[in-house]
């Protein structure tokens, strides 16, 4: 919902003035529904990347491949001086993800939701500014002073905004296609420090245990009445967060006694997806990378 | 028998403050089947961590193999590789995003080629039942699921020794029953079992010898008859007898009168014994009423309905 008025806001304040207004209505409420249907569909939960990755058709393609092209777009899209490259990103991380990995749209849009909106709230940020004077495309007058956004913010903004989206959708691409023992198996042959992989593994885990530890908790303090009223409500949830950091704690020191009673002294590893890659998949990233470096050569060009 | 791991007088104490485990001593054999038995609180899963070596015992001493393990490296790799533990609560225990990666972690970690873990895994999921679970994510499988996933952890690891805390604490009957078929397996196979419960019937079932904890000490450690017997023992550790063992001496305590020592530890056994004991009797009421030309199959019925003296 917040996304969904947030994203309006954006497009609205980016294309003010470079688009005849109809059209920015039509593009700003198109996302704005899409983004707002697609997360009204509410999970018991929340959505932990490694299960739709488990469950992806994409699960079996060479992980390898998969995090060479995710980091190879991923500079492309960064080092492009084009705001349409991030589009591109974004638009094919989307069709992949939900056609080529078989993953609800909505699954895919609450994987970025988190992402998107401080993306937005960034994107705003950028866009308007405080001046003494009417300056801008759209000034709004606030007495002493007006909020403003002007061209040349909508330029920097367009290309920032698009470049973050760029990436965060190779990202979550990679996230719900891979999981996450392949990407360890991938980042340990390409020699990265075992501690950082350790770090890495353990802290993504443990946002996903914290998750169904506060959900569990909440519920627990649910059935015994805890959310009846304001008051209690408020209670509750300061002793639920207290509760959480000692129980998350224990059971963070447990999971190390366990780790370590199965001959675990650093460098965690898993059984990994070892397919070959195949010619048709490599060939696809190929494609894949040319198409959106084709994009922002054009843009340099003209 | 050879012995594979030997305790002697260890003591371990949380924080300084709370004994768990006070001055233990006691050794296991390969091959055996070991009921680990004791109220709440006795201290047996602090016992079974210092076996794996996760805690270190402040005093006393671990003998692996007759050699003794003191430093932080042999306990790290010798003690782990040798002596598997599952943990009571499989959340504290299960670290992976999939069942076939949580799985394939002990093996990881020992070394091993691709191929033998693989393969590994895949049978001891099937020995769990829980490969259709493999791509599952373990925090959304039921309880017992989770447990039958810890389970499967420790058995791909193949140790020679095993520690299951509470294996069958939620397990469904079907599944409870399957494990204990693999654990009798094991033993056969010359794997040391020994599992910590509350469930004295499975214990007695099951196992060779029970090892009886109560605030940290060992208060027995014997045959199953021999402990089951012992009234004050069972009342020092809070235990009951096993419903088996307990009709059985209702039985034979009552009016019927039994030869031979034998205790049933089944339920099969406990029909065989008893069907055994009426035809022996019946054979000697046979026998004294031979004279009287009584019908054998009346005298059967007779003996089952009427005391025998
Ligand atoms: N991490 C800890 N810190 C402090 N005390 C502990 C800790 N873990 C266990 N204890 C204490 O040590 C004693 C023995 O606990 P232990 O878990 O070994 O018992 P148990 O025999 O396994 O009991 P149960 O049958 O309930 O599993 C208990 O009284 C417990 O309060
Ligand atoms: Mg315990």
């Amino acid at each position: 919902m917040i996304n969904a008025l947030l994203s309006f806001a954006f497009i609205w304040c980016l294309t003010y003035g470079r688009l005849p207004v109809p059209v920015i209505l039509v593009i700003g409420s198109g996302l704005a529904a899409f983004l707002f249907i697609s997360s009204r569909h509410r999970h018991t939960g929340f959505i932990v990347t490694d299960v739709l990755a488990q469950a992806s058709r994409l699960k079996s393609v060479n992980p390898t491949l998969k995090v060479i092209t995710a980091f190879a777009l991923i500079i492309v899209g960064i080092a492009s001086p084009s705001a349409w490259t991030g589009v591109f990103l974004a638009l094919t991380a989307f069709l992949i993800a939900t056609f080529g990995g078989n993953i609800s749209p909505h699954e895919y849009v609450e994987v970025l939701s988190i992402p998107l909106a401080f993306l937005l709230i960034g994107g705003l940020a950028l866009l308007i500014e405080a001046t003494p004077d009417p300056t801008g495309i759209v000034n709004i007058n606030l007495y002493y002073f007006y909020l403003t956004v002007s061209p040349l913010a909508q330029q920097k903004t367009a290309l920032v905004i698009s470049r973050a989206m760029g990436a965060f959708s190779c990202l979550s691409l990679l996230s719900v296609t891979t999981p996450m023992s392949d990407i360890i198996g991938v980042l340990r042959r390409m020699h990265c420090p075992e501690l950082i992989i350790d770090l890495m593994y353990l802290i993504y885990r443990y946002i996903f245990i914290l998750l169904t530890m506060h959900h569990e908790m909440m519920n627990a303090a649910k059935s015994r009445l805890g959310l009846r009223n304001y008051r209690t409500s408020l209670r509750t949830t300061a002793s639920v967060y207290s509760n959480l950091l000692a129980r998350s704690h224990n059971l963070a020191s447990q999971n190390f006694d366990a780790m370590e009673s199965r001959c675990y002294n650093s460098g965690i590893s898993f059984l990994e997806n070892r397919v070959k890659a195949n010619a048709v998949q490599v060939s696809a990233c190929i494609v894949l990378l040319t198409a959106a470096s084709a994009i922002s050569l054009i843009t340099v060009m003209m | 028998m050879t012995e594979i791991l030997r305790v002697e007088n260890i003591s371990y104490k949380y924080e300084d403050k709370y004994l768990a485990v006070n001055n233990v001593s006691v050794n296991f054999s390969a091959g055996e089947l070991v009921a680990v038995l004791g109220s709440n609180g006795a201290g047996k899963s602090t016992f079974f961590l210092c076996c794996n070596g996760v805690l270190r015992p402040q005093t006393g001493h671990i003998y692996l193999h007759g050699e003794e393990v003191s430093t932080k490296k042999q306990l790290t790799t010798r003690l782990r590789q040798s002596v598997g533990l599952v943990f009571q609560d499989p959340d504290s225990q299960i670290i992976a995003g999939s069942v076939e990666s949580e799985v394939s972690f002990g093996p990881m970690n020992l070394g091993l080629p691709f191929d033998e873990v693989r393969q590994r895994v895949d049978e001891s999921l099937q020995q769990m039942d829980i490969v259709r679970y493999r791509d599952f994510a373990p925090q959304y499988l039921s309880g017992g699921e989770k447990k039958r996933v810890s389970i499967a952890d420790i058995l791909a690891m193949r140790s020679e020794m095993i520690l299951l805390d509470e294996p069958t604490a939620s397990l469904d009957p079907k599944n409870a029953d399957a494990l204990e078929q693999i654990l009798r397996d094991l033993s056969q196979m010359g794997i040391t079992i020994v599992i910590s419960t509350h469930d004295v019937d499975f214990a007695y079932r099951i196992a060779e010898r029970v090892i009886v904890f109560a605030k940290g000490e060992i208060i027995a450690d014997d045959k199953p008859d021999i402990v089951f017997a012992s009234q004050a023992t069972l009342e020092r550790a809070g235990l009951k007898k096993p419903l088996l063992f307990e009709a059985w001496e209702t039985v034979r305590n009552g009016t019927v009168e039994f030869y031979g020592q034998a205790r049933p530890r089944t339920i099969e056994e406990f029909r065989d014994l008893l069907a055994g004991n009426i035809a022996n009797a019946s054979q000697r009421i046979k026998h004294v009423s031979a004279g009287n030309n009584t019908d054998p199959s009346l005298a059967k019925a007779h003996t089952a309905t009427m005391p025998i003296n």
